[in-house]
């Protein structure tokens, strides 16, 4: 048995003495202490395991199979350790060790609650564990010595698909509190907002991170011009980015007046289950396989983990009806309500398009998506433009402010651009940029506070980029140049001047120079590559996107094909506004975490107490 | 409380209308050679198959035409546009529309070949429509 196994087994046996632990806290016998060795015990078995499959990968231990399959010995050190998550296993693997990380913090307080919470998390844990030991079991060693490896897929051979996998999954693991937290408090009616809103915080940021990394890859290396492509992998990471969203506002909501705790508690569940969905589809493949279903005999494990922590969700629910009781009141309230019933519709639609291949034999195409997520997205900015003036005096006043301002913006670009959607665009954005500087100007701005602001910001520049990129990008597909021939591609002039071939360490590339002309000026040299590595692989040869931005649009252009005679087929792709998208998702994630740091928890604090005394004084007057 | 009440649940509506148009308009179901052809006429659907050897035919302008077979039916192929390592004999999913006898693709999916003679052929990439 490999060394690496008997971790895990060490961290599984951890995990139930942590659980049993629990359980005897609970009926009163002081144990607080050892719940916290066996918390750290976990954790430090977990991170055995994991060095342990790192050591294999940095040694090129070929006869561990994971090993061969995910690493070659042309592989940099950087990909290598990146390969440790690579795959099923792997990435499990981190799940696990993630899971310990947050463990090991959330033990803090000592209460029943906690104890309850600290289980919940536990169980969760011991479903990973236990897939890692039976069907996803990193471990397992080849009966002979390869003296070669398979190699990384080279497309992940990028800094932003080794960083994006431990993003996301931290974000999935982060997940995983607030729920325990939702579940455990609920059943002692106590509020669990408070402690759990960090731990929502920071997955929630470190899930868009991973998003966004996602996107950018994407785009610099998949080669058709875009960033999101509606496919399960990416839809799957973005429905529990969407319920946490939600959540985050429906937190507001519950903190000031105690209202919508129901629907909160909802969504603290919705989301934690979205996130075993997301775990089971990214690490599956099931859905691009039509047929998987049935022979991959994890997905009944996983659809278990769903439906028992949701029934036992909903019965912890039920049976504490009274705890869900509160009131919220006034327009911005409501105001907020409006953009989680967005959120809520954005996530049902993404899931219904994702989920419609396992369902049935069909899939949905992008063009499903952009007819329903544009006029969400749309209404989403708008509502903020007005729910961001809700809190003000001479409400009315502002919101024809902003309207003036918007509509302005909106004429002024049509007469220069034409375009009637775009101005339109233009001018939902300027109308909430209005909002947004008239809601927080003459305002006291804590960290929290500028966590918001930003977040927003992000949002309308997301907004906009979004929409020039999706409604009004160019694609020439089907370009073919040969050597000194040059085509007239919109505005724009491509010349080919030639080629060079390199040898690099491992692989061998095949490069062209390409010049874009716009109006008889030449704008740059553009080097589209295609990198053929030395794998056995059949996917060894990929394409390297080359992108000249601009603050206003992007110039792309991927070379598909060479062929001896040296014509070069290419695509090209004018993007306008992409550079907005990029700025906005930072924004966002940024607003997040300024959002959990920590001067602006002491801040909520000492605001808390504040309102809670002018709510004395009211009663009391 | 009635009043928004009626409101949310006009807004659930008008929505679950507007998502069950658009799912219906663009569900693009997997369907059979020999499906396509014994219906003589459908629209936005996956075709999957083998591209028949000795039926390729490229004419100017980007285009070319293949038979696609499912083993029993076969039927004429479309398509606008360069391939990268187009070649007959290997698995193919085509995404369009089929009338008049052609079926014309929209998009045309080549599945590797197991052996992929690169060096002497052509360098040609993949295209990628999944991440791994």
């Amino acid at each position: 048995m490999d060394i690496g196994y008997l971790f895990l087994i060490g961290s599984m046996l951890s995990l139930i003495a942590s659980i049993v632990l629990d359980f005897e806290f609970v009926r009163g016998r002081r144990c607080w202490e050892r719940i916290k060795y066996a918390n750290a015990t976990f954790f430090a078995f977990t991170a055995l395991a994991f060095f342990t499959l790192l050591y294999y990968f940095l040694t090129r231990d070929f006869n561990v199979k994971y090993v061969f399959l995910y690493s070659d010995t042309h592989l940099p050190l950087v990909y290598t350790i990146s390969a440790v998550w690579a795959g099923r296993e792997g990435s499990l693997l981190l799940w696990l060790l993630y899971l310990g990380i947050f463990l090991l913090f959330s033990t803090k307080k000592r209460d029943k609650t906690t104890a309850v919470a600290n289980a919940i998390m536990c169980v969760v844990a011991v479903f990973f564990n236990f897939l890692l030991l039976t069907s996803s079991n990193p471990f397992v060693r080849l009966n002979f010595n390869p003296p070669e490896g398979w190699g990384l897929n080279p497309l992940l051979r990028t800094p932003e698909m080794a960083l994006h996998p431990p993003a996301i999954f931290l974000g999935y693991a982060g997940m995983t509190v607030p729920f325990a937290y939702a579940v455990a408090a609920t059943y002692y009616e106590e509020e669990w907002i408070k402690r759990a809103r960090n731990y929502l915080l920071v997955a929630w940021a470190f899930l868009g991170i991973g998003i966004l990394l996602g996107a950018w890859w994407a785009y610099k290396t998949l080669g058709w011009g875009g960033y999101w492509g509606w496919d399960p992998v990416e839809n799957s990471s973005l429905l529990p980015w969407l319920t946490a969203s939600a959540l985050l506002h429906g937190v507001l909501v519950e903190e000031r007046k105690g209202g919508m705790k129901l629907v909160n508690y909802i969504l603290a569940v919705v989301t934690f289950d979205l996130v075993i969905l997301a775990t089971f589809i990214t690490r599956s493949g099931i859905i691009n396989s039509v047929h998987a279903f049935a022979r991959n005999q994890e997905a009944y494990a996983y659809l278990l983990l769903i439906v028992l922590s949701s029934v036992a969700a909903f019965a912890v629910a039920i049976s504490k009806k009274d705890v869900f009781r509160g009131k919220s009141y006034g327009i911005r309230d409501r105001l907020i309500q409006a953009s989680i019933l967005i959120f809520s519709l954005a996530t049902v639609t993404v899931l219904i398009g994702t989920l419609t291949p396992l369902l049935i034999r069909a899939s949905v195409t992008r063009a499903f998506y952009r007819h329903i997520e544009i006029p969400l997205g749309t209404a989403l900015v708008v509502l903020l433009g007005v729910c961001v003036l809700a809190i003000k005096r001479d409400f009315n006043q502002r919101v024809l402010k902003s309207l003036a301002a918007g509509a302005g913006a909106g004429i002024i670009c049509f007469e220069i651009t034409r375009l009637a959607l775009a101005s339109l665009g233009v001018g939902i954005f300027v109308f909430t940029l209005m909002g947004i500087v008239q809601g927080y100007s003459g305002r006291k701005i804590d960290l929290r506070r500028a966590g918001a602001i930003a977040a927003h910001l992000g949002l309308i520049l997301l907004f906009i980029g979004v929409m020039g990129s999706w409604m009004y990008e160019s694609d020439y597909t089907h370009v073919n140049l040969g050597v000194g021939q040059s085509v007239k591609v919109g505005d724009y002039i491509l010349k080919l001047n030639g080629f060079n071939e390199v040898n690099g360490n491992g692989k061998f590339y095949v490069i062209a120079y390409v010049s874009v002309y716009k109006d008889g000026k030449l704008i740059g040299v553009m080097h589209p590559k295609l990198v053929i590595y030395n794998l056995m692989r059949n996917d060894r040869i990929v394409a390297s996107v080359d992108i000249i931005s601009m603050p206003l649009q992007d110039i792309y252009i991927a070379m598909g094909s060479v062929t001896e005679s040296g014509i070069a087929s290419f695509e090209f792709y004018v993007v306008p506004l992409v550079s907005f998208v990029w700025i906005g998702s930072l924004l966002i994630v940024a607003g997040g975490i300024l959002a959990a740091l920590p001067e602006s928890r002491k801040k909520l604090d000492k605001s808390a107490v504040e309102v809670k005394g002018v709510e004395h004084a009211h009663r009391e007057s | 409380m009635k009043k928004v009440s009626i409101l949310v649940g006009v807004v659930v509506i008008v929505f679950g209308i507007a998502l069950a148009m658009s799912f219906k308009s663009e569900l693009c179901p997997y369907v059979t050679v020999s499906y396509v052809v014994s219906k003589g006429s459908v629209s936005n659907v996956q075709v999957n198959g083998t591209i028949v050897p000795g039926t390729t035919k490229v004419l100017p302008n980007n285009t070319l035409m293949f038979n696609l077979s499912d083993g029993k039916t076969q039927m004429r192929v479309v398509y606008h546009g360069i391939l990268s390592h187009y070649q007959e004999g290997i698995p193919a999913v085509v995404v369009g529309s089929y009338y008049d006898g052609i079926f014309h693709a929209k998009e045309v999916l080549l599945k590797c070949p197991s052996k992929y003679k690169v060096m002497e052929e052509n360098y040609s990439t993949k295209k990628v429509t999944g991440k791994v």
